[in-house]
């Protein structure tokens, strides 16, 4: 038996979801709702003391950590492969799922505060932001409350917004190349990469590739067809939350397209 | 014809090396001086534009990452297996590459360059690191000169005493850390702890017997002596061990071994 600990707003979350559908594998759901904290309940913390979404147990065997979970999933059911055969291309599928954890990852946490998150924080009003900004050592409280305020143009947004775009122009460059990131099929790299462009496209900012990235804007019309899409992806979003990063997003674009050029 | 780019004392070079030994593949070893800037000339940073030892290039195939070079070394030469044959020991062997990625690298990082390597750079060199990656570089570099009161010491060092707890209860399983298999789990984890011997905190083996066990197992195979122990930079061990030694009670305070 498979089951998957998970949440729809996870990016890691959704990348394991969508190796099990690519796969067509049958998995029971445990839903760990991260926003109330149920990533912290005892049980939980034994199977990933990390306290992070997703974990696998398949038969009894613990599995953590999204990239490896792909692996695991590609290595213990092979078909249909999702691994290239060729060891020049698996190379490149792994510095892409490394790059993701190394330099997407941390970016895109600080890209979705900057543009859509925070509004929640400053919607409680004044008491409540004075709270959440003090609720940090004092020594950090001066740039939290910077981050609350500035958005995208908070000098640590918007180096994580170019993180983004650098990473985005070397899609490009390798889509030029070969249909998919990884060669001449879908691979772990378009598994993990998935959640990540999904998350600029719920934030209204697909003018990042629209605009001048012809082959990734064509590769991510092929992988938003592929019916795993909608039922690994867009069936877990919480309701409203993408007509609110959609309206945020709006908001914020031209500053973003700013820091871009 | 497979050519190594590497520097003696990398840890994530040493990785690679011990890699190739353990598989017995010949291969031109080109060394980089990382003092003399080696790593950031034009032609180099063609095959590596981070500018990063090792980078392992096999005729026209360039692959950099050391981690991945080692996925690829098992990939495109199988005989003798580095990676478990089920799909749970891969996994296994995954997660524990993948620790040295997320922390234990950065940590192994602050904790040397805290208390030796800061040492060993003239004011010629600092001055152009902070040209060439501008003056947080510089602030980075004042913490690090604060050696064991760096405020992100205690923090790095934590993580590498967790690094030799975790390894011991993984070895009451077998041998090696993925059971009775030698994998690319061992081969990465050995310069890590090649790093604390040189730094003279073996004292974090005391209470951890099965990791001093399996690093004695690590450092009698012969790829170990051809691949690391002969290739020790003697001008470097003796900073280590001075600075490392006078470092020592304060690092025992701080991972609760005082």
């Amino acid at each position: 038996m498979l089951e998957l600990y998970h949440h729809g707003t996870s990016v890691c979350a959704a990348k394991a979801r969508i190796i099990l559908a690519e796969k067509g594998l049958d998995w029971v759901s445990r839903y760990v709702d991260i926003l109330k904290g149920e990533q912290f309940a005892p049980d939980y913390l034994k199977l990933n003391p990390k306290h992070v979404v997703p974990t696998l147990v398949h038969d009894g065997n613990v599995v953590r950590e999204s990239t490896v979970i792909g692996e695991y999933i590609d290595d213990a059911f092979p078909d249909p492969p999702l691994k290239p055969d060729a060891a020049l291309d698996r190379v490149t599928m792994r510095i892409w799922t490394k790059r993701l954890d190394e330099e997407l990852h941390p970016a895109t946490g600080i890209v979705t505060y900057a543009i859509s998150h925070r509004h929640a924080v400053i919607a409680n009003g004044p008491a409540a932001i004075k709270a959440w900004v003090e609720n940090v050592p004092p020594a950090e409280q001066a740039r939290r409350r910077q981050r609350l305020e500035a958005g995208i143009e908070d000098p640590d947004a918007t180096a994580a917004m170019r993180v983004y775009d650098t990473f985005l122009g070397d899609m490009e460059t390798q889509l030029a190349r070969t249909p998919w990131l990884a060669g001449n099929r879908f691979s772990l790299a378009e598994v993990g990469v998935i959640p990540y462009i999904n998350r600029l496209d719920m934030l209204a900012l697909s003018g990042l590739w629209t605009e001048k990235r012809p082959h990734l804007s064509e590769w991510w019309q092929r992988v938003k067809t592929r019916p795993t899409f909608g039922t690994a992806l867009l069936k877990y979003v919480p309701p409203g939350l993408g007509e609110l990063m959609g309206k945020y997003g709006k908001e914020a674009w031209p500053k973003v397209k700013a820091i871009v050029q | 014809m497979l050519v190594l780019y590497h520097n003696d004392m990398s840890v994530c070079a040493q990785k690679v090396r011990l890699c190739l030994a353990e598989k017995g593949l010949a291969y031109e070893a080109r060394h980089m001086n990382l003092r003399a800037g080696d790593q950031q000339q034009p032609d180099y940073l063609k095959l590596n534009p981070k500018g990063v030892v090792p980078t392992l290039v096999d005729d026209d195939i360039v692959v950099t990452e050391s981690v991945v070079i080692n996925e690829y070394i098992d990939d495109a030469f199988p005989r003798h297996p580095l990676k478990p044959n089920d799909p749970a020991g891969r996994a296994k062997m995954r997660w524990w590459t993948k620790q040295i990625d997320d922390s234990i690298f950065a940590a192994t990082g602050t904790v040397s360059m805290s208390i030796a390597f800061h040492h060993q750079y003239t004011p010629e060199v600092l001055a152009e690191l902070v040209r060439q990656r501008g003056e947080a570089y510089r602030r980075r570099f004042n913490l690090l000169q604060q050696g064991v009161n760096n405020p992100n010491f205690p923090d790095a060092i934590k993580r590498l005493y967790k690094m030799v707890v975790d390894m011991n209860a993984a070895l009451e399983h077998g041998p090696w850390l993925c059971g009775e298999m030698l994998t690319l789990a061992d081969i990465a984890f050995a310069p890590y702890l090649t790093r604390l011997d040189h730094l003279k905190f073996l004292g974090f083996l005391d209470k951890n017997a099965r990791t001093a066990h399996w690093y004695e197992r690590m450092r009698n195979r012969a790829s170990y002596r051809t691949a690391l122990a002969a290739q020790f930079n003697p001008k470097y061990l003796p900073l280590m061990d001075e600075k490392g030694r006078e470092a020592w009670p304060r690092v025992k305070e701080f991972v609760g071994l005082a």
